[in-house]
């Protein structure tokens, strides 16, 4: 069928908002760093120190949870599993996980004041683990949802023509796992190697700055804008770099599958249970030990207190009071959410109604260009828009959009050729198939996208805090400002807002979800 | 019935998908009222032609239905019916949601709407479904309603892609037949592809052959199966007494190709009078639905003959032996031959 004119006029929308909101951005990073002020900052000794640093730590980090989540990704791909539905669910949590909560959980958990009583905070150690708590569940679900879609039968018919157990596992699992795996690891890779929140919360110390961080520290401490500009553009290339791996290992995962009804299995319940413990408990325990020490604050605090002081209006200069950043975090959530639907949708009409296919991977650039370097492209682009209350939720919006754009091109995608060409022949012109068909069948992955995108504006930390006002402080801001102080009661009331953002970014993906309607909604990744 | 106006002309229509040629300069003209069966092997561009009508991929040429020009609307400014083979039914609609969807697009109003939808539910037989899940139908009733939602808002031309293909062939006669007599009463003409011969001979008024994108002929059905146009669609059609080039050479009136149609020819066991028959000897024999399929060895000809036996034309009613002598008589209209002038 023929392009639908409406879906070029989407096309036009999507393109000029990305245009607007990312190209201008980092046209701006480009001239500030062309500006011969700012010359010499690329040749930094020090700079290669950082990048070699942050490489190593993001090799490490990815080492770490790929040895506990592929075991993991086994044993989810195994019907016998017992408490299977609880470990999937587990391994949801990090993908709606905002990081300052994540970094709030590791510290309660082995931080300073911990539950374990050890103290790891700046050192490699928490970098390592809170990275491997906060990726093992991308490789669990990943690999695990690649593996259940393609190895029953394949096994069985190994099994007919002879493979032992072992050699069905290195024959066949292994090969048919590889690009899941590849690409669950080139994934975590790059979340770790521009790491933020976690790093800023759990490793201050400038020895484990990453590239995102120190972008950070030079437009926050010495409004060095132009090495600021110079490194975040650096950190883009790398990205993009570092990002090829990951789609072609995603198109070979594409390709390999065969989808197959779930064959009966033997009885592997221990080794599936002991395999998948380690990744478990690794999620589980930090968010326990928030939970715990949310409700039962050490050092002579307590949770009430720590609430009633919450509730009043914050005396002193640069800490937030809590209903204001709650405030401010759901009314950018519902504006970034809207406007996220709207440009994420029209790029996903305009890409597989209107054959604008370029528009697909052009719509991923706000991913590649992190959510700090976003923050100082605008900053540098339109101050006074960046400064005022629009400032955050344009951010989130942008942020937000390619996961919008990817869940809708998806769904659309799966709407089958005849059943647009049955309503085109019943009378039905493009427009009207997009809303009488294209609508309600893709309403769940709408809805879905939907709240990831909310919840991800709620936990969003790089931008919000980079574009900061008193007024316009979220609260994954608000909890790093009281994590960054010292004092029982601040740690306390640090922890019961990251366990309050924990609980609704929780209850809004489950709660936007279910509205979406029986239809299973759609992951982004 | 079948009248004057066209319900559809195709002229010059071509189709290719990039360097590929799926359909070439087709003419076909269907008459109003008219089914025509489209018939071909798989890969000739059966379905491409009834998407190019539809206006679901680009096409050359021109096609006109009832004076209109459709080539340059899209596919939902044509107004042409479509059923299609894996019935396409809308998932988050109900059945009677399904039906009535042509007839919304038309804007037709709502009591109209109601009472046509009730109309073709009754029909179809499905009026106690109206409000089913169409998941909870069965293929048979998933065909009945995708027909209904095609012929509810009367297209004056429909077309039907292998609509009885998914269907066991008890159900796929009796639909079939009703489907006729469906268009019939809308007076709707239907150009219908199918992969079934039987089909397409008991429902077209006539029957069109497709072989690699280009129609080969267009005819009745018997005069189809009297008189095809070549030899291979003569084998296409399933006749067994096919021959060409050599094997043709020594056949009466010495044609470079030629048909030999059985059921007009005599097989008779014994010497008999030396007539005009030829001797032919049985040298195979296997059961058949109604009756034996002998083959015979015609020594004159230097040819082997097909020939289905039913048990009164055998003295006996039993089947000949293998090895059993006779003569085969085939008169002049049993014949079909090429390059000989007839």
């Amino acid at each position: 069928m023929r392009p639908a004119p409406f879906a070029h006029a989407l096309g036009c929308l999507g393109a000029a908002a990305l245009a607007l909101g990312v190209l201008a951005p980092l046209a701006a990073l480009v001239g500030r760093t062309w500006d011969p002020a700012a010359a010499g900052n690329l040749a930094d000794a020090q700079l290669w120190g950082l990048v070699g640093r942050t490489t190593l730590q993001a090799g490490a980090s990815t080492a770490a949870a790929l040895l506990l989540g592929a075991p993991a990704a086994w044993a989810l791909s195994r019907r016998e599993l017992p408490l299977r539905r609880l470990w999937r669910a587990l391994f949801v949590v990090p993908f709606v996980l905002p990081s300052l909560v994540a970094a709030a959980a590791v510290l309660a958990w082995v931080g300073p004041r911990g539950l374990l009583g050890v103290d790891l905070r700046d050192s490699w150690w928490i970098v390592v683990l809170a990275h491997a708590f906060y990726n093992v569940g991308i490789v669990a679900r990943i690999v695990g949802g690649h593996l259940e879609g393609a190895a029953p039968r394949l096994l069985e018919a190994a099994a007919a023509l002879g493979a032992s157990p072992w050699r069905r596992a290195w024959r066949v699992t292994l090969p048919t796992a590889a690009p899941a795996i590849v690409a669950a690891a080139a994934l975590v890779f790059l979340f770790c190697f521009t790491s933020f929140g976690v790093i800023l919360v759990l490793a201050p110390a400038p020895e484990f700055a990453t590239l995102e961080v120190e972008v950070y520290r030079r437009v926050a401490r010495t409004f060095d804008l132009g090495g600021a500009s110079a490194l975040a553009l650096l950190q883009l290339a790398l990205v993009l770099v570092l990002a090829q791996p990951y789609l072609r290992a995603q198109a070979r995962m594409a390709r390999g599958v065969v989808r197959s009804a779930p064959a009966a299995r033997a009885a592997l319940r221990w080794p599936a249970l002991a395999a998948v413990a380690p990744a478990g408990l690794l999620v589980a325990l930090p968010l326990a030990a928030l939970f715990a020490l949310a409700a039962a604050p050490p050092g002579g605090a307590s949770l009430a207190g720590a609430v009633r002081s919450l509730l009043r209006p914050s005396g002193i200069v640069g800490l937030t009071d809590a209903p204001t950043a709650l405030a401010n975090s759901l009314r950018f959530g519902v504006v970034a959410t809207l406007l996220a639907l709207l440009v994420g949708g029209a790029i996903a009409f305009a890409v597989e109604r209107g054959g604008w296919r370029w528009l697909d991977a052009f719509g991923l650039l706000p991913w590649a260009v992190s959510a700090v370097t976003l923050g100082l492209g605008l900053l540098l682009v339109a101050p006074g828009l960046a400064a005022s209350a629009w400032g955050v939720p344009l951010a989130h919006a942008l942020l937000a959009t390619p996961l919008v754009a990817r869940v809708g091109v998806s769904a659309l995608a799966a709407v089958p050729a005849p059943w647009r060409e049955a309503a085109a022949t019943l009378g039905a012109s493009p427009w009207r198939v997009a809303r009488r068909l294209d609508l309600p069948l893709t309403r769940a992955a709408w809805a879905s996208a939907a709240a990831f995108a909310f919840a991800a504006s709620l936990g969003e930390f790089g931008a919000a805090l980079l574009l900061r006002r008193p007024e316009t402080t979220t609260l994954p801001v608000a909890i790093a400002e009281r994590l960054g102080r010292p004092g029982a009661s601040s740690y306390a009331e640090a922890l019961a807002l990251a366990a309050l953002l924990a609980v609704l970014v929780g209850a809004s993906v489950a709660l936007i979800d279910r509205a979406g309607g029986r239809r299973r909604g759609a992951e982004p990744f | 019935m079948p009248t004057d106006e066209a319900a559809l002309e195709i002229a010059g229509l071509g189709v290719r998908y990039g360097a590929t040629v799926a359909l070439a300069d087709v003419d076909l003209r269907v008459g109003g009222g008219e089914i025509v069966a489209l018939v071909g092997p798989s890969g000739c561009g059966k379905s491409s032609l009834l998407r190019a009508v539809a206006g679901l991929v680009p096409a050359a040429g021109g096609v006109r239905s009832a004076g209109r020009a459709l080539h340059a609307l899209p596919a939902h400014r044509r107004g042409v019916g479509v059923v299609f083979q894996d019935h396409a039914l809308f998932p988050h609609l109900d059945v009677a949601g399904n039906v009535a969807f042509g007839l919304v697009e038309a804007r037709a109003p709502a009591a109209v709407r109601r009472g046509r939808t009730d109309a073709w539910l009754k029909r179809v037989g499905l009026a106690d479904r109206a409000g089913d899940d169409v998941d909870t139908l069965s293929g048979g009733e998933r065909q009945r309603i995708a027909l209904a939602r095609t012929l509810a808002p009367q297209p004056p031309l429909v077309l039907l892609d292998e609509p009885f293909a998914s269907l066991d062939p008890n159900l796929r006669t009796r639909l079939s037949l009703e489907v006729a007599s469906w268009l019939r009463e809308l007076g709707s003409a239907a150009l219908f592809v199918t992969h079934d011969l039987d089909e397409a001979l008991a429902l077209g008024d006539r029957v069109a052959v497709l072989r690699a994108g280009r129609l080969v002929q267009v005819a009745p059905p018997g005069e189809l199966m009297a008189r095809p146009a070549d030899p291979w669609t003569a084998r296409f059609l399933g006749h067994d007494n096919v021959w060409q080039g050599a094997a043709a050479a020594r056949l009466p009136g010495a044609p470079t190709a030629a048909l030999l149609l059985a059921e007009r020819a005599r097989w008779r066991a014994g010497s008999g009078e030396a007539e005009d028959g030829t001797p032919a000897t049985c040298v195979a024999v296997a059961p058949v639905r109604d009756g034996w399929r002998l083959e015979l060895e015609v020594p004159a000809w230097g040819a082997r003959v097909a020939w289905t036996a039913r048990p009164r034309e055998l003295p006996d009613g039993a089947a000949p032996e293998v090895g059993t002598d006779g003569r085969l008589w085939a008169p002049e209209a049993a014949w079909r031959r090429w390059g000989d002038g007839g």
